[in-house]
């Protein structure tokens, strides 16, 4: 249909918004309240866990061994006694820390390297793509499980570990946006009154990227979650005493049985946290990109 | 001859976020068996959505009013089941753009198949009736082409494949909506000489649509001229051309190269541009480009004045000098 | 045909180059020293240099990640350090396990995720759309092993539907098939999700294109085009994403593998790691990132099989 409507050009960039105007759209959702919630609540039991945690979460108390919940004890205690909730309020601790240091060092290398392959020479990009495709196409827990064998398990290790794994996909955004501003008028035109194309690329590509970055963040947080609480659920993740949901999951999994109300526990603030993360991408995504209906990768 | 289609008071109009868009205003259009007309006009005329309410393919945010009388029936009125029934089985259409026009998975044969599902007859039959019409659309080597696929084949031959996936269906009703504008020149007459030949094919009347006025002298033999939704002029091609009332025809046959005499180093055009589709509209939409316009252009709404051999003029000017 | 056979070659090669370095130089990168890992902190330092010495690594970092490559290129994947038993014999023996495990979780994801995601996008925008969308979403983020946990705890010990642990007693089909029921279909469950946003936003804008209306213009009906001539054409992405997928879904098969007990490669990683193991942990790497290249080569055969456009680029 050839109706004589002008169309505004479609801009490559998520219009730059305030903050406030962001959060109003996601709430504005019933699934962007539901995230917000879960995203708050995690967040507020990560920095405040000695406040809120009403028990110690590493004290033993043998005679509380594998009791179901009680009006002292909301969510019952493990094989040695502990109280959950404190252990899995203490987790978030480990949790969070983890989130947002490994995707944001996904973030930081990904960018890093998606400027110098989209920005560099040929065969660097082509490398740097093959390792790419490579990294992507190992089972990331088998290498993982891999590292920790190796090299003993620490908190840095399981870091390092997602920010390699999550990087891939930083990594193409930023540089598949860095060839288009390379060839883009306004880079050439910089370049040809004596200024370096790199920092005409650098400055635009912030604005033009910020919202899908941001978006990209709060979708990996769910997997970053997955994947620390899978190594400590196999043991080789955080190591004892100290509490991570996956632990906690793992020491009710032994139980499975007698005291199935440790797994129930342990296994809602993973629920909770990736879906509360990906529904709060979702919702970012939609506030600052209406158009686009793209789904992420499991 | 008897009447095949009788549009009466059709308006087209679509929702939109500022307000809603009327694309069509209130047309009358008929078309008689075997008859060939061409509907002319610029983009954002309304030419799209008529042919997509002939069709009975309109948007469903589009609202539609009036008559659209096909063979005695209301279009319109009619069912979705009963509309699809008329689809393929009487209203045949040759599309836009040959290039994204077929199913790019299904080899050509299978979709020459499928696209005569309203026929009697089994699928070889069909293949066979398939294999021979290609043929006389002047395909070469159409055994091959039933087996090909259409990234396989040049947009001439696509073409092609589409108006004999139209004529399979033995239309009495053939829209061609603007076929050659995504062909180069040389393929667009020989498309144009194809749907002249495919009178002889079928008994259909053929409704082509196009902006090109060249194509329709070449072609047609009655024309109707469409402005910003409305329909301006129409009558016998000989008439129109020879002696065009609306100071729009006029315009658009003085841009024609084809009918320069005088040598010029610049193409003529028409100033300014079609008015938006918003629905509010006072006086003759033509009247801002209009060199001619004068007192009621610009307030009253547009007379219709009847012209021998069965031509319409919508204007002011010609309504006060008759 | 022989370019891409090549191309596909190379990125085998890279992958196993790749993962092979990475591992090699993440030991180098973090602090520890895989020897003393291995043989506890009471070890002493002969000890720890004879296990160095077999694990090959008193050599440069290149010539290891060089030997390891040079005997993988020849089909030996070494030897178990605990039971000198072939790694090739552990791997074939688990990976038919897995194997299963993994098609079957595919072919739970095309049962399910394909019509539910056509259902949706027949309906944009309708509750039902929206409930799939919302339940899509949410078992794409759900981590496989917990999901594994939650549903062990109610139809295995709970309702007792289904063999909590094993793979099934070895001969008895029927036994194999109904333990295989609760794995796969945790394996499977984000892949029913994936699959059906992908199928709804890959049918959106199929619908979209101009064959579809010239199909509706010859009054074919809208569940025939959606069916026979848009659905083909939508599934194309699916297939690349599974192909691409499949370490991520390995990933899943890993975790859940341990969760039933399921002797397959995931338990053998596992297994070994945790009796590290080297030999057995880096051949049933290698394999993983080999069935990667092979399930690339299957996905690219497949859609040139739907796609004829695509036939062009193989």
């Amino acid at each position: 249909m050839n109706l004589n409507t002008a169309q505004p050009p479609v801009a490559s960039a998520a219009p730059r918004q305030g903050a406030a105007r962001v959060l109003r759209h996601v709430w504005a959702r019933n699934m962007g309240r539901f995230a917000l919630v879960c995203v708050l609540l995690l967040l507020a039991c990560a920095l405040f866990a000695p406040w809120i945690a009403p028990h110690d979460p590493i004290a033993i108390k043998a005679a509380l061994r594998l009791q179901g919940p009680s009006a002292e004890y909301w969510l019952g205690n493990d094989q040695l006694g502990r109280d959950v909730l404190s252990r899995l309020i203490y987790g978030s601790r480990i949790a969070m820390s983890v989130a947002f240091l490994g995707a944001g060092g996904a973030l930081a290398c990904g960018m890093v390297l998606g400027l110098l392959a989209g920005y560099g020479p040929r065969w660097l990009d082509t490398v740097l793509m093959l390792c790419c495709d490579s990294v992507m196409s190992i089972p990331m827990i088998l290498f993982a499980l891999v590292v920790v064998a190796l090299v003993g398990s620490s908190v840095s290790t399981i870091i390092l570990i997602i920010v390699t794994f999550m990087m891939p996909g930083y990594f193409r955004v930023v540089r598949s946006q860095t060839l288009v501003l390379k060839r883009m008028d306004y880079v050439t035109a910089a370049r040809g009154m004596g200024a370096s194309g790199l920092s005409v690329v650098v400055r635009h590509l912030v604005p033009n990227l910020g919202g899908t970055l941001l978006v990209l963040v709060a979708m990996d947080i769910p997997a970053v979650v997955a994947i620390e609480s899978g190594l400590s659920f196999l043991g080789q993740g955080v190591q004892p005493p100290t509490a991570s949901w996956g632990s906690v999951l793992n020491d009710g999994y032994a139980f499975i049985r007698q005291a199935p109300h440790i797994v129930i526990a342990a296994g809602l603030p993973i629920v909770f946290a990736t879906l509360g993360f990906t529904f709060l991408g979702e919702a970012l995504r939609d506030a600052l990109d209406p158009r686009s209906t793209g789904g992420q990768r499991p | 001859m008897s009447m095949l289609l009788d549009i009466r008071r059709l308006s087209v109009s679509y929702a939109s976020e500022h307000g809603p868009l009327q694309a069509v205003r209130n047309i009358d259009l008929t078309l008689e068996k075997g008859q060939v007309l061409g509907l002319v006009g610029e983009s954002g005329s309304g030419k799209s959505t008529l042919v997509s309410a002939l069709l009975t393919l309109l948007p469903p945010g589009a609202q539609a009013s009036g008559q659209v009388i096909y063979q005695g029936q209301d279009l319109l009125q009619m069912s979705p089941a009963q509309r699809r029934g008329l689809r393929g089985n009487g209203i045949a259409t040759v599309s836009q753009d040959p290039f994204t026009a077929l199913n790019p998975v299904v080899t050509i044969g299978k979709q020459l198949v499928a696209f005569q599902h309203h026929k009697p007859g089994s699928k070889a039959e069909k293949a066979a009736r398939a294999l021979a019409m290609l043929e006389r659309v002047g395909l070469s080597d159409p055994a091959t082409r039933m087996r090909q696929y259409p990234h396989e084949l040049s947009g001439g031959i696509r073409q092609r494949v589409a108006i004999a996936a139209a004529l399979l269906t033995e239309p009495a009703l053939l829209i061609a909506d603007e076929p050659t504008t995504a062909l180069d020149a040389t393929t667009e007459m020989q498309i144009v000489a194809l749907l002249r030949e495919s009178r002889d094919v079928v008994d259909a009347a053929i409704l082509f649509v196009t902006h090109d006025l060249h194509l329709v002298g070449s072609l047609c033999d009655h024309v109707a001229v469409m402005y910003a939704g409305e329909m301006v002029e129409a009558g016998p091609v000989a008439q129109v051309f020879a002696a065009p009332r609306h100071p729009y025809t006029q315009a658009l046959l003085a841009c024609d190269p084809a009918r320069i005499v005088t040598p010029t180093r610049t193409l003529p055009f028409i100033p300014g541009h079609v008015p938006p589709p918003t629905a509010a509209r006072l006086g003759c939409p033509f009247q801002p480009r209009c060199s001619h316009a004068f007192g009621p252009c610009a307030s009253e709404a547009l007379p219709t004045t009847p012209l021998p051999f069965g031509g319409m003029v919508r204007c002011h000017k010609v309504t006060a000098h008759a | 045909m022989l370019f891409y056979l090549f191309r596909r070659l190379l990125l085998a090669i890279s992958v196993l180059l790749v993962t092979v370095t990475m591992l090699f130089s993440l030991v180098f990168l973090v602090p520890g020293d895989p020897a003393s890992v291995a043989l506890g902190p009471r070890a002493t330092q002969a000890q720890k240099e004879a296990l160095r010495q077999r694990m090959g690594m008193d050599q440069p970092a290149l010539v290891q990640v060089g030997r390891f490559l040079a005997r993988v290129a020849t089909g030996d994947l070494g030897e178990d350090v605990l039971t000198h038993r072939p790694v090739n014999q552990l791997v074939a023996r688990a990976l038919p396990n897995t194997l299963v495990l993994a098609l079957t979780a595919i072919g739970w994801a095309m049962l399910l995720g394909i019509p539910l995601g056509c259902w949706a996008a027949l309906r944009p925008d309708t509750l039902a759309d929206r409930v799939i969308g919302v339940l899509s979403t949410s078992v794409i983020a759900l981590p496989a092993f917990v999901v594994a946990i939650y549903a062990l705890l109610v139809f295995s010990v709970g309702l007792k539907w289904f063999p909590a642990i094993g793979a099934g007693h070895p001969g008895d089909l029927g036994s194999q098939l109904h333990a295989l029921v609760l794995p796969s279909l945790t394996v499977g469950l984000s892949w029913i999700g994936y699959l059906a946003r992908l199928v709804r936003a890959s049918m959106l804008e199929v619908l979209q294109e101009n064959h579809v209306r010239t199909y509706r213009a010859f009054g074919l009906s809208d569940r025939l085009i959606a069916l026979h001539y848009v659905l083909p054409i939508a599934i194309v992405p699916v297939v690349s994403v599974l192909g691409v997928g499949i370490g991520s879904l390995l990933s899943g098969a890993v975790l859940t593998e341990i969760v039933f007990a399921r002797p397959g490669l995931g338990k053998l990683a596992y297994d070994s790691v945790i009796s590290r193991n080297f030999p057995v942990v880096m051949g049933t790497v290698v394999v993983t990132a080999a069935l990667y290249v092979l399930a690339n080569v299957a996905a690219d055969l497949i859609n040139a099989r739907l796609d004829p456009r695509l036939r062009q680029g193989l």
